[in-house]
């Protein structure tokens, strides 16, 4: 249940002033009582004692025998009271006949009169002598100071109050003062003294009776006004404190309250004063100290969110920075695949999956010319930016570098060098290069400091091939690599990766280790190269769990191409002089067939255009030449990484001109057209392909 | 390619020998070049020549240009695959093959 301040003090101030107006009340209340009590109790003892003393003792004493006499009369026997509940009004009419010889007496007179004097002097209610007669009990009136018709005759009989007979056997005559309440006379102060005779003998009593009615009256009514005084001043007090607690506390508190409630949408609204900053609690106590606290809260709060609005901002914009450079980076990896559809003599797969945004992990492949594939595995030291910068310049350098037909010991120990040049950063890479001469099968690598490679032989298994690692590149200054040779047959598959893949931890902090990660490409043979990744992928996922990706994931995979399509192929330089080894290339080819020697001239014609149009036309830098012989055929392929162009699309010369108007441009691929069986022209992955093929 | 000159009077007889390619073109035209002037008669022996290329028409060609305004040019001993080349190219419609 809720209850406002407001109501919680109204009703604290209630209670608290119940509390108050009843221990206040009780406590003048009984003194109140106590004091008049006293009061009473010393007038009805001093007025007893007083009629006590003026009577006549002696007159008294007869009066008193007298009346005795008569009592006992009456009574059946000496203990024993007269069977006053059995009298009928005749027997009362006798009883009291008795005793008028004690009235009529002088000495009552005499007594009655002393005694009605002091009653109206002291405004007692009743006065009397009567008897105490222990025997029966009984007290037996003598003679009542009343001048009413309601006084008690001599004779009168009254119990003996039960305290006062207590006192008499102990030996005590003057009864203090009592105070009781009968329904018959009212409230009452009554005592009694002792009339006692010149020996001291006690002769009968003097009692006397205040009536208390009028006190008690009084005291009632004193209740009443003190409750009465009590409920105002409490009323007072509570509208006060409810207007000063309002004043002081609530209204404060609600002005806090709402100003603090429209925070937000104060700020919102308008760049303006908030209703904090306009808040005006002059309190001089906490609420104000609250206040100005709130009001330096909100302050403070503004200049935070300043700040973190800025950060974020600039955080956003760093992470979308981020994101570009991530786009950049991806796109520089070799990504679509298959890369090269052209070519049946190997497939490739890779894939890399950075741990953050940026990774430092890249693999790369190309073809440096017709027949070299190239292929790089590297993992740059460190995470992040920086490590996605060096990758840049490391993959650039090294592409470079092994286009220009550099050995893989030659390239590593160029950029070696050019990375070392710069390296403030003191970062360096790990690399594995592999040229593969994809003719043959030959693969010319070298490793600087990297994971070594795995090798399934056709029909075999995974295995590491633990080759001779040379030092990380920029790592040191002029350092010198080894070179080694694989032979790649039909069906045998390569598969490089960085240590990402091997060192992938899971919740426990075990490794993957690269004995899992062979079992698991040992998984499925008869899968690609995509197969085989996403095969391993899928175990490292699930060997990790929830453990978080710590490094880059990078891996390669190269399968040699079970297909039989084997032309031999050389290597020649694009020059002039080259094409006396071009055209041998190629007649060796026709001797062993046996060609006839006409063919071997035509073929040799054709080898001379062909291979002169590209040196001089195509700006190539590399040209592959391959043949396939056979019974009645040679094919013979012409590769080069100079400009586009389809020779099969010049158009044919006009050869029926007479001499002086001839152009002798174009004659060339005219006669090779006349010449060969067949010529095709395909332009893939940056080469020219012109394959001609000639049957006899 | 080997090149034999036999000069008698105003006629010349160059004999070649071995290839009429890219690379021997230039050989052929700097003989004919130093050799033409005051010639009236030209004789191309190519009974050694295994065969020629485009390379060679061009020179062939600039050879007759110049000998049709001096005199002859003939050919002689062509091979089948020479022949060929130039039957293909409309060569054999303006030279004189013997």
């Amino acid at each position: 249940m809720k209850f406002s301040l407001r109501t919680k003090v109204v009703l604290a101030v209630l209670v608290m002033a119940l509390v108050v107006a009843g221990v206040t009340g009780l406590v003048s209340y009984n003194v109140y009582s106590r004091s008049m009590e006293e009061h009473y109790a010393t007038l009805t003892t001093n007025t007893a004692r007083s009629a006590a003393s003026m009577v006549d003792a002696d007159a008294v004493a007869n009066l008193a025998e007298r009346t005795l006499e008569i009592y006992r009369s009456f009574c059946p026997d000496e203990t024993t009271p007269p069977d006053f509940a059995a009298f009928t009004q005749a027997d009362w009419t006798a009883y009291y006949a008795a005793f008028d010889e004690i009235a009529q007496d002088p000495a009552f007179q005499e007594t009655f009169d002393t005694l009605s004097a002091l009653k109206e002097d002291n405004g007692v209610l009743w006065m009397y002598v009567a008897f105490m007669d222990t025997q029966t009990g009984q007290g037996i009136y003598i003679i009542d100071a009343d001048a009413t018709e309601d006084a008690c005759p001599p004779g009168t009989c009254g119990d003996i109050e039960p305290e006062n007979l207590a006192l008499m056997e102990q030996g005590v005559y003057d009864f203090p003062p009592y105070i009781t309440n009968y329904e018959e006379f009212g409230w009452l102060s009554s005592s009694a003294a002792a009339i006692t005779d010149g020996d001291g003998h006690v002769v009968a009593h003097a009692f006397v009776d205040f009536s208390m009615n009028e006190v008690m009256a009084d005291r009632e009514a004193f209740l009443l006004r003190l409750g009465a005084v009590l409920a105002a001043v409490t009323v007072v007090l509570i509208l006060l404190l409810t207007f000063l607690f309002s004043r002081a506390v609530v209204r404060p508190i609600n002005l806090l309250a709402a100003a603090t409630g429209s925070f937000v949408s104060d700020k919102q609204k308008n760049g303006g004063d908030s209703a904090i900053s306009l808040l005006q609690i002059k309190t001089g106590d906490e609420i104000e100290n609250l206040s100005a606290s709130i009001r330096q809260m909100e302050q403070e709060i503004n200049t935070y969110i300043a700040d973190l609005t800025q950060v974020t901002a600039e955080r956003e914009r760093i992470g979308a920075e981020l994101d570009v450079a991530r786009n950049i980076q991806a796109s520089m990896l070799p990504c679509i695949f298959p890369p090269f559809p052209q070519r049946e003599e190997f497939s490739i797969f890779a894939a890399m999956e950075p741990a953050k945004e940026v990774g430092g992990d890249f693999y790369d492949f190309f073809l440096v010319d017709d027949d070299h594939l190239a292929l790089v595995m590297a993992d740059v030291s460190g995470k992040g930016v920086p490590a996605a910068m060096f990758m840049v310049i490391a993959k650039t350098l090294l592409k470079n570098s092994a286009q220009t037909g550099l050995s893989p010991k030659a390239v590593l120990e160029k950029v070696n060098n050019q990375l070392c040049e710069n390296n403030d950063a003191e970062m360096f890479v790990t690399v594995w290069l592999g040229i593969l001469e994809i003719s043959t099968g030959r693969m010319l690598c070298a490793n600087a400091g990297h994971e070594y490679p795995a090798i399934r032989r056709s029909g075999g298994q995974f295995e590491l091939f633990r080759d001779k690692h040379g030092f990380v590149l920029a790592g040191m200054e002029n350092a010198k690599y080894r070179e080694y040779e694989l032979n790649l047959a039909p069906g045998d598959a390569l598969f490089v990766y960085t240590d990402g893949v091997a060192e992938a931890t899971d919740a426990q902090n075990q490794l993957y280790g690269t004995d899992r990660m062979l079992s698991a490409l040992n998984r499925s043979p008869e899968a690609d190269c995509e197969g085989l990744l996403r095969t391993l992928r899928s175990d490292i996922d699930a060997f990790v769990g929830d453990a978080p990706q710590f490094d880059d994931i990078t891996m390669l995979a190269l399968e040699m191409g079970r297909l039989e399509d084997r032309m031999h192929k050389i290597r020649v330089k694009p020059e002039a002089e080259s094409l006396e080894a071009a055209t041998a290339f190629f007649r060796e080819a026709l001797q062993d067939q046996n060609a006839p020697e006409r063919v071997v001239s035509q073929v040799c014609v054709a080898v001379d255009e062909i291979f002169s149009n590209i040196v001089r036309y195509s700006g190539a830098t590399a040209v592959t030449l391959g043949r396939e012989a056979g019974e009645g055929f040679l094919r013979l392929r012409f590769s080069d990484n100079g400009r586009p162009y389809d020779p099969t699309q010049a158009p044919d010369p006009d050869v029926t001109l007479p001499p002086e108007e001839r152009e002798i441009g174009g004659m060339g691929i005219f006669m090779v057209k006349k010449m060969m069986d067949q010529i095709s022209y395909l332009y893939a992955d940056g080469f020219n392909v012109l394959t001609l093929e000639k049957r006899w | 390619m080997t090149i034999t000159k036999e000069a008698a009077g105003t006629a010349l007889t160059l004999s070649l020998q071995g290839r009429l390619d890219t690379n021997t073109a230039p050989q052929l035209e700097a003989a004919l070049k130093d050799a033409l002037s005051g010639v009236t008669a030209l004789t191309l022996d190519f009974e050694g020549l295994e065969y020629i290329s485009s390379a060679g028409l061009r020179v062939l060609l600039s050879a007759q240009k110049v000998m049709k305004k001096q005199g002859t040019m003939v050919i002689r001993h062509v091979n089948p695959t020479i022949m060929e080349v130039f039957e293909v190219t409309g060569f054999s419609d303006f030279l004189t093959i013997e």
